[in-house]
């Protein structure tokens, strides 16, 4: 599985997508962080270290894009059957793909602060542990990426299911946002709170500043619910992985 | 050409996106539905307001049409498509523009479905418009109509430029999203909800223009300017579209 993963990681640091992803996370994060466009209002009270942190959810929008693509062409050219042949089993495909896509992960994130620190954020300690929370949350994302990209052979089906799950989480931060706060109550509200946190945009949000505290269930709450979503993901994805029919 | 719409339309019409498209259209109103009465009978204590029911389709419009044609105008580029109708004595010109018809059908057929199953909603549960006349309602679907279709000629000129190419599959659907959050934000600043608009110069007239003349932003809230700027905006989409794929889709290499 080292060599799958190696040959992914020569592969994604070639990948035409992920250079301008990672150019566009350096560049963006910096010119937003510092504000070069002359944002005001909101954004100009928000501070350099808010602002770096409101940009960060374009990598959610990135990882949409570039997991179904770079993940689904193992079903062309029959290269997923070549490394069967090669006596490498799905599943070993599977962990070189997602571990693969974490690093990239890890990679981006790094061009992401880099922008962010030059652009002038300064406060180090929060910093660290939102963008622990954050790399957290779009872990469990990819993970919920990878499931589609390995169950949906067709590409444009695929590219239809990932940003379906990007417009329902969006659409569901918002509806959340009302439902917590005027309608769920008790228990209810608790139980809300945790499906709200299970989405990247709902942790983003409750770093953001905008949403109101209770949201937030508390930095290794938000933790612990990334890591149950990651593990739920992982297990969908391998279960009678092995046992499935390629074409 | 009118062999090829013919032929077009028909495999659009019996194809399974198609069917699937409008079910989802069916399955959402109906969720939005069971959601609101819910919310109504539980928390709000009065009877469910057609208002807030009867527009829920533009929530969904850009993508479910986007998807939609998405799907199926890929098809062309599969099993030698185009150049099999190219064999056949279609022009390359034919093969896009009943394509793009194609697409705006759906996104009026999609429309009209999804009025169709609003207007049967309002009539059997709800209460009736409080905030909205006869004329309102109508000059909504309308844009709404118009929009759609729009949104269906530009989605689909922009598979067949890019067929073949990765990005045809993510540019559409992410187009659709980006608009949709960033109009939730020009619309925040344009008509902020305390206090009035503080944007001037360049970014004032930027915000207004998409506000006014982007159809993705029709689909953000109800009708607020007058019907010839929504009628000049989804025509210049389709213009565009029609202009820029003709000439990108007759220069094309296809593999």
């Amino acid at each position: 599985m080292i060599n799958l993963y190696k040959a992914n990681m020569k592969r994604i640091t070639g990948n035409f997508i992920f250079i301008g992803g990672c150019v566009i996370a350096f560049l963006a994060t910096f010119v937003f962080t510092a504000n070069l466009i002359g944002m005001r209002g909101r954004f100009e009270d928000f501070g350099p270290d808010r602002r770096m942190f409101f940009i960060s959810i374009a990598m959610m929008i990135f990882f949409t894009i570039f997991v179904p693509l770079y993940t689904n062409h193992e079903y062309r050219y029959g290269v997923i059957r070549n490394k069967i042949a090669a006596g490498f089993s799905q599943r070993q495909v599977y962990f070189s793909h997602l571990f693969g896509h974490l690093t990239a992960l890890v990679i981006m994130m790094a061009s992401y602060l880099l922008g962010g620190i030059l652009g002038g954020a300064r406060d180090f300690g929060k910093m660290a542990v939102l963008s622990i929370v954050l790399v957290f949350a779009l872990s469990g994302y990819i993970a919920t990426m990878m499931l589609i990209s390995f169950r949906i052979l067709k590409v444009v089906v695929l590219s239809i299911a990932a940003f379906l799950i990007l417009e329902v989480s969006y659409n569901g931060t918002m509806i959340g946002n009302a439902l917590i706060a005027f309608v769920l109550k008790g228990t209810a509200k608790q139980i809300g709170i945790v499906v709200y946190n299970m989405t990247v945009f709902g942790q983003w949000f409750t770093g953001t500043g905008l949403a109101d505290d209770y949201i937030n269930p508390g930095r290794p709450q938000q933790i612990i619910i990334s890591a149950v979503v990651i593990l739920i993901m992982v297990f969908l994805t391998v279960h009678g992985l092995e046992k499935r029919d390629l074409k | 050409m009118f062999r090829n719409l013919y032929a077009d339309t028909r495999s659009i019409l019996l194809s399974r996106a198609f069917r699937i498209a409008l079910w989802a259209i069916v399955i959402y109103q109906g969720f939005y539905l069971i959601f609101m009465k819910c919310l109504y009978a539980f928390i709000v204590g009065t009877a469910l307001d057609a208002d807030d029911i009867s527009f829920v389709f533009t929530g969904i419009a850009a993508f479910i049409v986007t998807a939609a044609t998405l799907f199926i105008t890929d098809r062309e580029f599969s099993n030698g498509c185009i150049r099999n109708k190219l064999i056949s004595g279609v022009r390359r010109s034919d093969v896009f523009l009943s394509s793009v018809c194609g697409g705006m059908l759906q996104g009026a057929i999609y429309t009209i479905f999804a009025f169709l199953i609003s207007a049967i909603f309002t009539m059997l549960f709800t209460a009736g418009f409080i905030d909205y006349s006869v004329p309102e309602v109508a000059d909504y679907w309308l844009v709404t109509t118009m929009t759609s279709m729009a949104i269906g000629a530009f989605s689909t000129a922009l598979v067949l430029m890019l067929g073949g190419n990765k990005l045809c599959y993510v540019i559409g659907l992410l187009l659709a999203f980006v608009m949709k959050v960033w109009d939730s934000f020009i619309l925040d600043k344009l008509y902020p909800e305390k206090g009035s608009c503080t944007l001037i110069g360049a970014k004032l007239a930027v915000y207004r223009f998409v506000d006014k003349y982007i159809p993705y932003s029709y689909l953000m809230t109800r009708p607020h300017y007058d019907f010839g700027s929504y009628i000049i905006g989804c025509f210049a989409m389709v213009i565009l579209s029609v202009v820029i794929g003709l000439i990108v889709f007759n220069k094309k290499e296809l593999k």
